[in-house]
């Protein structure tokens, strides 16, 4: 089970083919992509009304249309996180959040009811996981990582936090590599089924060498980049000036995160 | 004293931990010279060689790199003098992509842009990866890693080049390779090489004079020819003499035939054999024939 999902893991963030394709997306300028992304998650945190949601959805899924990312394919890879991170969290929702219950729940002899105002925040605070990821993920497919590090350090972000950016992404492949081969070795010298709680006995100690192990590579590369002279200090790379394309771009994902908060706000203000 | 590239006296080096890594080394390495350092796995060879750069300071002893202490101030002109390639390249490259990492190098040494950029597309075509500047170092092979590693280190125009296992871990093509970058490198510049390596059948192609480090001290230092004849070197270092060699020596303690000097290489081994096992007569219209073909 573990095995399957390092391997996806792998697969999902492992997809540059999109970003080398002709679409809308590819063409905007990674800073551009960026502010707008930001803006674009900004206001799904924002809003909240399940319809602006909706709203937003729509121009993500819209612009990854135009980026020539299948449909399926776009819908598959933002979902499959939304049960890890979102379902968590929302799952006990409709049980806590003040109301008239609709109907009651019973296990055990304990009785909970399901409150209708319950059930909208839980399906609002899903929607809004979905959106922040999907917008996430869009930026990720259409852009090579290396241009969002660069566009990263040209629109100043703090140093600490590109290079740290720029190291996880290097160096996360390598991790996943290093824990999919403990297991398959793990693995091979598992002949019967191990008791559950040996199992995870065993993975916990996994992740317990996996740290070490990332500490002391952490150790050695910064000891490379000492070698050749680093000083805390990275050099950013080279600008390009925007076109009328990238500016274009960014002024209509402006407008329309404002029309779309301006919106709501007016309809729950009226 | 100004003819050495690398000097070590009395150096001694401690882990935080207490471990001694290093005992009382002293070692000398002249300009343009090839020297292998050679020892069992756990003997200390690459701490060596990180205090050879300065980057870590010995308890006791100097290190001096073309006269300088590696303790003075300025110690980035030490560093920009010793280029080490670590042994996992997956250390070395750090970046995004291989231009950046190529790049990185030169641009601390606070280079300008149009010479940075020189330097670094000078060194991605000396080890064969031009066109691989968008490249993600984890899109590359092995051999291809090991050789951008290299690049890296190359971009920074070191006087000492300092490798750490370059053959581990490569494929026999990958090795070929390296071994040929490395030949090309030697022919091409004045530059000073150290090795630290136990594979004993690259040795040869790499440093005409070792130093055999053992638990953190430095037990024996010679030219390879001596070293390497020493069994008893050889055994205190865990070490072996290259196939071809055990393989002359075998033969000749068997059949009772002397062998002048015992070859290293497959070039030695080859005349070796022309002059003792080839009987005369064929010897002679070997010669006869290739004259005739003149």
């Amino acid at each position: 089970m573990l095995r399957s999902f390092l391997k996806r893991f792998q697969e999902i963030v492992h997809v540059e083919r999109f970003s080398t394709s002709l679409g809308v997306l590819q063409k905007i300028d990674p800073r551009v992509k960026l502010y707008s992304f930001a803006a674009f998650v900004l206001s799904a945190i924002a809003v909240r009304t399940i319809t602006s949601l909706i709203v937003l959805l729509a121009v993500i899924i819209t612009l990854s249309l135009a980026s020539q990312i299948p449909l399926r394919f776009f819908l598959v890879r933002t979902t499959i996180f939304i049960p890890i991170f979102a379902g968590v969290i929302a799952l006990p929702l409709p049980f806590i959040t003040p109301g008239t219950p609709i109907f009651e729940v019973g296990f055990d002899g304990v009785v909970v009811g399901v409150t209708g105002n319950g059930i909208y925040r839980a399906a609002l605070f899903t929607l809004r996981v979905w959106m922040c990821v999907a917008s996430l993920i869009l930026l990720v497919l259409t852009t090579r990582f290396s241009k969002l590090i660069q566009a990263m350090a040209n629109l100043r972000f703090p140093e600490v936090l590109v290079t740290m950016t720029a190291v996880t992404y290097r160096f996360i492949f390598l991790f996943v590599d290093e824990a999919y081969r403990m297991i398959l070795a793990k693995e091979s010298r598992t002949v019967t089924g191990q008791k559950w709680r040996e199992n995870v006995k065993t993975i916990a100690n996994m992740v317990a060498t996996l740290l070490i192990r990332a500490y002391e590579r952490g150790e050695r590369v910064y000891l490379a980049m000492m070698v050749r002279g680093y000083a805390g200090v990275r050099r950013s790379g080279e600008r390009v000036r925007l076109t009328a394309g990238d500016w274009a771009f960014a002024s209509i994902s402006s407008l329309t995160c404002m029309a779309v908060l301006s919106a709501e706000y007016l309809r729950l203000g009226g | 004293m100004g003819d050495f590239a690398v000097e070590m006296d009395n150096v001694t080096y401690a882990y935080p931990d207490g471990y001694m890594a290093l005992q009382e080394v002293n070692l000398s390495i002249g300009i343009g010279e090839r020297v292998g350092i050679v020892g069992p796995n756990g003997a200390g060879k690459s701490t060596l060689l990180i205090v050879m750069n300065g980057l870590y300071k010995p308890l006791k002893g100097t290190v001096r790199v073309f006269g300088r202490a590696v303790t003075a101030p300025g110690l980035s002109g030490v560093r920009q003098d010793v280029g080490i390639v670590f042994q996992d390249p997956d250390d070395q490259l750090f970046s995004p992509t291989l231009w950046e990492d190529v790049c990185f190098g030169p641009s601390n040494m606070g280079l300008p842009k149009e010479e940075v950029r020189k330097r670094s597309m000078n060194a991605l075509k000396m080890v064969g990866l031009d066109g691989y500047e968008e490249k993600p170092p984890h899109h590359l092979s092995a051999g291809e890693k090991k050789r951008a590693a290299l690049a890296t280190v190359l971009a920074m125009q070191p006087r000492i080049l300092v490798l750490d296992e370059p053959t581990a871990n490569l494929d026999p093509k990958s090795r070929k390779e390296l071994i040929s970058l490395l030949q090309s490198l030697r022919s091409d510049r004045d530059m000073t090489f150290v090795t630290a390596t136990h594979d004993v059948n690259f040795l040869p192609e790499a440093a005409d004079r070792v130093h055999v480090l053992n638990k953190g001290r430095m037990i024996a230092e010679g030219p390879l020819r001596e070293i390497f004849s020493s069994s008893k070197i050889m055994d205190e270092a865990n070490l072996e003499p290259p196939i071809i060699t055990q393989l002359f020596k075998l033969f000749a303690e068997k059949n009772g035939i002397s062998i002048e000097s015992l070859p290293f290489n497959f070039e030695e081994a080859v005349s070796e054999l022309s002059r003792c096992c080839m009987p005369e007569e064929n010897k002679r219209s070997r010669v006869e024939r290739g004259r005739s073909r003149i």
